[in-house]
């Protein structure tokens, strides 16, 4: 896939990922290298200098690898991170909740048009990714090439459910900010996607039956929770050795209680990255969730998260003036 | 799971008449057929002139579960009169309608596990009581790589019948003798087919060897053979950083067959459940002392590979993978076994 503006960001990635090593300002940078599948990229921790050649930087950098900055998964170094402006914010969270500290961080920021979605991309545009040979790019479309044809699909089709809401202005947290212009491309983006909205019309057995449908399904891989940057417990009651809360059944009821658990112990927490959802591999609707509690915490506290590191979380302060609706 | 028969018939199915011959066999057996839900393809009970979906690449779920299901109680007993309620074996007649040349494989593998020594009543009854309706591919996706395992994407005849698409129709093999018979007695639906025909079906499943974006070769699997040296390999600690831990690549995988096995008690009922457990999972080896032999994400992705490309070749003669590319394709961080082997053969 060709695209002018990544290939420079991307040198100038490398460039400032050499940099940080050669000068020992980190001891590692989390980034991105290639995948196995031309639409795939895979999450990268780059160590040595001669590694810093495999950095890539494209259009389907989705992982928010904020989540390797989980302390289960880091050693007390200092950590270069790479991250897209929507990542900043998990970022945030885990600075916050101190799970991370700032001065252990650098936090390289790289403009971001968007991430496409690859199931995406072979639905709107009714090509299998085996047989794309090409993608160009123009101001609002995809052109994909196969070796008999060639289909212009929408762009804002095939990004991200969150990148086409993606408003969040904030890249003074970040160390560095690699960009071409000051401005992403911001036409294709801000359309309102339904996302919860088409449940607050459903009645209480309406939505009860939607999420037993879709709970039903679930593998209980918890990847969900896995790949959560908000799932930071040390031990997570699921994987409870003194006993186990719910069986190991993924039956409906253990399931629910799964669900609602993790979506009562992000909130607050959830900076809606829609990595859960993403990951799932039974295309179960985890945002419809996370969205919906994000903004119950929004209306009842005006809250949100992810936004100010120095704003404390509902949930962890007390204030005089509390309506207190507790029934 | 049917004696072989080395006496193959070829006929035609009109994929016009598919819906009738199920409606047909709706009564006598119990059918799976692939069913398009919620953006996935997969397996799913048969009923009445229900739609299902042949065009389908593979199910998202391996057919494992259809065998050794992802919860299962074994038996209930009345724990107070130590007497047994019910055992849970399965008796209907079964057919799994369009199962793929990789999957099929991924059975006999199986097999070979719940064969081992004692037998395993629950998974092999059900094996027992399917006929297997296969279907070959001739559009791999860009994750399969069957061909690397020695799994013919284009013809099977490890399956009672297998159906090779033609277009309008199929072109029908029947394998076994219960293929034979199941043909037989519904003469309605199946015809003759023609030296033409066949031929063009012999091509179709000789060209569906090409095309494939990922695998490796043979050869490069034989590193695994000597555990010594590839126990200690750096590239477990390099996935290991990675790694997520979830149950996303044995779950979803053909050949992945751990299970635990708990009991539980309602008023005077026990009930003995099991239900498939993960490697990858901490839980997995963690021992009651609190001594866990694989604490570290390291020990697990490392079991996974090893247990598939070595442990498994040396208990029962063959790699514990069919080539799906289930894991590849589902991986949330994308690790890709076809590079594992690659790269600790190359880099
Ligand atoms: S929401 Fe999408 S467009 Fe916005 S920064 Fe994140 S990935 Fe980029
Ligand atoms: S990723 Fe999907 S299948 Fe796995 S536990 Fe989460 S919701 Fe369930
Ligand atoms: S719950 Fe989902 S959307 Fe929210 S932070 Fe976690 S992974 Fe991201
Ligand atoms: S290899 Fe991938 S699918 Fe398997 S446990 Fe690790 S992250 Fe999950
Ligand atoms: S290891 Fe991967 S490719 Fe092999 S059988 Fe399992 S899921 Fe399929």
């Amino acid at each position: 896939m060709k695209n002018q503006t990544y290939i420079e960001l991307t040198d100038t990635l490398k460039q400032k990922i050499n940099q940080l090593l050669n000068e020992k300002v980190v001891d590692y940078v989390i980034g991105y290298e290639k995948g196995s599948l031309w639409f795939k990229t895979r999450p990268f921790m780059i160590r040595k200098q001669t590694e810093v050649e495999k950095v890539i930087w494209n259009r389907f950098c989705q992982f928010n690898l904020s989540t390797f900055l989980k302390p289960i998964s880091q050693r007390g170094e200092k950590i270069g991170i790479v991250a897209k402006k929507c990542d900043l914010k998990s970022i945030v969270e885990l600075i916050k909740n101190n799970q991370v500290k700032k001065e252990n961080l650098y936090i390289i920021q790289v403009a971001c048009d968007g991430v496409l979605n690859w199931q995406k991309l072979e639905n709107f545009s009714g090509i299998p990714v085996s047989k794309v040979i090409e993608i160009e790019e123009n101001a609002l479309n995809l052109v994909i090439k196969t070796s008999e044809s060639s289909i212009e699909v929408l762009k804002s089709d095939c990004l991200l459910d969150k990148c086409l809401v993606c408003d969040f202005q904030h890249s003074t947290y970040a160390d560095d900010f690699i960009s071409i212009s000051d401005e992403n491309n911001h036409e294709i983006r801000n359309q309102t996607i339904p996302y919860f909205e088409s449940l607050e019309d459903v009645d209480y057995e309406g939505r009860l039956e939607f999420w037993l449908k879709h709970f039903s399904r679930c593998l209980r891989c918890y990847a969900c929770r896995n790949v959560c940057p908000a799932c930071f417990c040390p031990t997570c009651m699921f994987d409870s050795q003194e006993g186990l809360w719910i069986s190991k059944e993924s039956k409906t009821p253990e399931n629910y209680v799964y669900h609602l658990t993790r979506a009562f112990h992000t909130a607050t927490l959830c900076v809606e990255c829609g990595e859960c959802e993403r990951v799932c591999p039974v295309n179960i609707p985890l945002m419809k969730l996370n969205k919906k509690l994000a903004k119950e915490v929004k209306d009842a506290f005006g809250y949100q998260a992810g936004l100010q590191v120095d704003e404390l979380s509902p949930f962890k302060t007390f204030c005089q003036e509390d309506t207190d609706e507790f029934k | 799971m049917s004696s072989n028969n080395p006496e193959t018939k070829y006929f035609l199915l009109k994929k016009s008449k598919v819906k009738d011959l199920l409606n047909t066999l709706y009564k006598e057996f119990e059918i799976f057929v692939p069913v398009e839900e919620e953006g996935m393809v997969n397996f799913k009970r048969y009923k009445l002139n229900n739609n299902f979906n042949m065009e389908f690449t593979n199910t998202l779920l391996p057919p494992k579960g259809l065998f050794l299901p992802q919860q299962e109680t074994l038996f209930t007993i009345n724990y107070k009169k130590e007497e047994l309620i019910e055992e849970n074996l399965e008796t209907s007649r079964r057919i799994i309608f369009g199962i793929r040349p990789c999957d099929s494989r991924s059975l006999t593998i199986l097999d070979e596990v719940f064969k081992e020594k004692s037998e395993d009543v629950y998974y092999l009854q059900k094996r027992n009581n399917t006929l297997l309706i296969g279907l070959g591919c001739s559009n791999p996706q860009i994750y399969c790589f069957c061909s690397s395992l020695e799994v013919d994407p284009g013809k099977d005849s490890s399956v009672d019948i297998f159906l090779t698409d033609l277009g309008e129709k199929y072109l029908v093999t029947a394998n076994t003798k219960e293929g034979q018979q199941l043909i037989k007695d519904l003469p309605v639906y199946f015809e003759k087919a023609g030296e033409e025909e066949i031929t063009r079906a012999l091509e179709i499943q000789s060209q569906a060897r090409e095309g494939f974006s990922v695998g490796f070769a043979k050869k490069d699997t034989e590193i695994f053979r000597d555990v010594e040296i590839i126990f200690e390999h750096p590239i477990w600690e390099e996935l290991a950083e990675t790694c997520l831990g979830c149950g996303i690549c044995t779950y979803l995988c053909s050949t992945c067959h751990c299970f635990d096995i708990a009991d539980e008690l309602a008023k005077n009922e026990g009930r003995r459940f099991r239900c498939w457990d993960s490697c990858q999972f901490f839980s997995f080896t963690n021992m009651t002392s609190g001594h866990n032999p694989r604490p570290n994400r390291k020990e697990r992705i490392r079991q996974r590979f090893l247990h598939k490309l070595s442990y498994f070749v040396s208990r029962y003669g063959s790699i514990a993978c069919v080539g799906c590319g289930r894991c590849l394709r589902n991986c949330p961080v994308d690790i890709d076994i076809t590079r594992v082997i690659g790269a600790i053969n190359h880099e």
